[in-house]
């Protein structure tokens, strides 16, 4: 039996705090605390304490899915990896938008906003507070169309 | 005009407050990428689902 901890970053929320994962013959068991982690010290709510349990839930998506005559279809990932590459080329920069989630880490927000700006050339990167008090400023009609 | 949209880890069906508005919106798109950690009620209508590793 290998027991060890693997020092990691919680993906419930956006505030990152430090966390001991327990590994036991490579399967995730349990959360230890992180004393050094510098946002929450160890300390950790609800959530974190049990954030091992998905990882190995069979709920899990392990396969890309690709919609099909309306049914969403396993497929390998070089079939998915060119079905969305070649419908984000049949549409102009200001047809796609891209949302990213605070439940990543930095990292990942940073290549998402890389891939936008950078692949599909976006005109506009913004957060989610600055997109709530826009869409208010703005008053756009396809949203007041959405209303009624 | 069209639309498209690819949503990475996150479903708005959940954490928008209107769903109503969120399904009719979400329908008005011409293609859907989704990736996420489980099958979510916003992969669910998704053109394309992706998994997505955690940690």
């Amino acid at each position: 039996m290998e027991l060890k901890y693997v020092p990691t970053t919680c993906p419930y929320c956006g505030t990152g705090c430090g966390f001991n994962i327990v590994v036991k013959d490579g399967m995730a068991v349990g959360i230890e605390p992180w004393h050094r982690a510098p946002v929450n010290a160890g300390k950790l709510c609800q959530k974190g304490r049990y954030a091992y349990e998905f990882i190995h839930s069979k709920d899990r998506l392990v396969k890309p899915l690709v919609r099909k005559n309306g049914q969403l279809i396993v497929v390998s990932w070089e079939e998915a990896l060119a079905f969305i590459a070649g419908k984000f080329m049949t549409f102009h920069s200001e047809e796609i938008a891209c949302l990213s989630s605070a439940r990543t880490s930095n990292e990942e927000n940073y290549l998402m906003q890389k891939f936008a700006a950078l692949s599909l050339r976006l005109p506009m990167l913004i957060t989610v507070q600055d997109f709530a008090i826009l869409l208010q400023s703005l008053d756009l009609p396809q949203f007041s169309a959405l209303e009624q | 005009m069209t639309n498209s949209m690819y949503v990475m880890r996150e479903n708005f069906m959940l954490s928008d407050p209107d769903l109503n508005k969120v399904i009719k919106a979400t329908k008005q798109l011409d293609f859907l990428a989704v990736k996420d950690l489980f099958l979510s009620k916003i992969a669910n209508l998704a053109d394309v689902a992706l998994p997505a590793a955690c940690f």
